[in-house]
């Protein structure tokens, strides 16, 4: 049973990574490749499976909240009614059927662009807190902000040409820098991440601390 | 065996890392003693969860909605910290989930966490929640999550899109002190703005290392830092031959 938890899963990282990896920058033979696509769909299979258990642990955990009358449990009505209704219409009279789309059109999508819409007024107050110029950093990201901001929209450009360049300048060059300085330390640890997996040395995803 | 066109420069790159890679990994399997500067994000999660401690309340920890990678395989090893740290000092722990595939490896890390930390008793399984794969549903939840439970510290460290401004500045309101990481460099400009402390770029990859003090890990991270000097190295030496016409470097990496 230890072999199948620990043993066995790393061997298999370190199988699945070497082929795919191989695969990458070797012109292998046709079978070994196949591998590397095997592998790769194996991946999407495994993660159709596991939303349906990931779907069980909803269910259950708002089962849960009604059996027990927790805070709000009259919304897990809602959520297992949506959830076992939009499945098994689905199922049974497939995605192209009238009633399918009229829900995703009608309930679906606007309910997602509300929440998506949040995100604006998000922004702003996350803006106003990180803008206040508190330091000296903190005033130099409100100026470059500000400058940003005007030259972006068209009043920027009426108020004064200038902050069309300013903000071409800031976006090509400290911004640029700055994101692929942070780009190439992200892209090493990656790799760093990738080789422990696929040397066997990385097993936090096993368990345990 | 041929190589694939356009991979030479990838290749030499890859060989050159994994050689330093092995390197500071033997070192340190040799009893060398590595030293990892010291990360905020890192050092604030005991300070996270000892405030839930004393305020009552639950933390709570996600990955975003992107895919299993290397982001989530690296905020593992902080779940499984934070987790166990939960566990020894009581404290409630809610970890919301996108994907079907992280739910069921976060159900084992969390579940072995409290069996180290010796209460296996203590493990609430309705405290590891899928929410959805869909991102509005996904914030939805959380959301929803936030305003009923009213976790103290709010730990957000993976693969995150555009919802990172939305959780972590709804997590602000709710005054939950909070740690934003992510790979996703285009993310991280929203977790500095909202968040009390963030993981910049390969901070995030350093986390079972840091956090573990695991010896063969923290010889890896010595590793990633070298590679670090290697590209710079790359990109100073391109830029000066580039600039007296000598094409090597850059032919080298277009190979």
């Amino acid at each position: 049973m230890k072999i199948l938890r620990s043993s066995v899963p790393i061997w298999l990282g370190v199988f699945g990574g070497s082929i795919v990896l191989l695969a990458m920058f070797i012109k292998i033979p046709v079978h070994v490749g196949l591998w590397s696509k095997w592998f790769l769909e194996w991946r999407v299979i495994l993660a159709s499976f596991a939303l349906t258990l990931g779907a069980g642990n909803l269910l259950r955990i708002h089962a849960n909240r009604i059996r027990m009358k927790r805070e709000a449990w009259m919304y897990s009505y809602v959520t297992i009614v949506a959830l076992i209704g939009y499945t098994v219409l689905g199922i049974l009279f497939k995605r192209t059927h009238p009633v399918y789309s009229f829900i995703f059109d009608n309930a679906y999508s606007p309910l997602s662009a509300t929440v998506f819409s949040i995100n604006a007024f998000y922004i702003s107050s996350a803006c106003y807190r990180a803008f206040r110029a508190r330091n000296g950093h903190a005033a130099v990201l409100l100026l470059s902000g500000v400058i940003v901001m005007l030259g972006s929209v068209g009043i920027g450009y009426a108020i004064w040409p200038g902050f069309n360049t300013m903000t071409q300048w800031i976006m090509n060059y400290p911004n640029s820098a700055a994101m692929r300085g942070m780009n190439i330390g992200a892209a090493l640890g990656i790799i760093g991440v990738s080789l422990r997996v696929i040397f066997g040395l990385e097993r936090g995803h096993l368990g345990g601390e | 065996m041929q190589l694939v066109a356009g991979t030479l420069g990838k290749v030499w790159f890859l060989i050159a890392f994994t050689v330093i890679f092995w390197f500071f990994v033997d070192r340190t399997a040799k009893g060398h003693k590595l030293v990892i500067r010291r990360i905020a994000g890192f050092d604030a999660l005991d300070e996270a969860i000892g405030r839930c401690t004393e305020m009552g309340r639950p933390v709570h920890y996600t990955f975003g909605v992107g895919e299993l990678d290397a982001n989530v395989l690296a905020s593992f090893d902080v779940l499984g910290y934070v987790s166990g740290q939960c566990a020894r000092m009581d404290t409630d722990i809610i970890i919301t989930n996108a994907l079907g595939e992280v739910q069921m490896m976060t159900e084992e890390i969390v579940r072995s966490a409290y069996v180290h930390a010796g209460k296996p008793d203590a493990y609430k399984a309705d405290n590891v929640r899928f929410v959805s794969s869909v991102q509005t549903a996904y914030m939805s939840a959380i959301l929803g999550i936030f305003q009923r439970e009213r976790p103290g510290a709010n730990l957000m460290l993976g693969p995150f899109f555009a919802e990172s401004m939305m959780l972590a500045e709804a997590g602000q309101q709710i005054g939950a002190i909070q740690v934003g990481g992510t790979g996703r460099t285009i993310q991280v400009p929203f977790f500095i703005a909202a968040c009390d402390y963030t993981l910049i770029g390969d901070e995030l990859f350093v986390a079972g290392a840091y956090i573990g003090r695991k010896p063969l890990q923290v010889g890896a991270v010595y590793a990633q830092d070298f590679g670090k000097w290697l590209t710079l190295l790359l990109i100073v030496a391109g830029t000066i031959l580039a600039t007296s016409g000598n094409n090597f470097v850059t032919d080298l990496m277009k190979k």
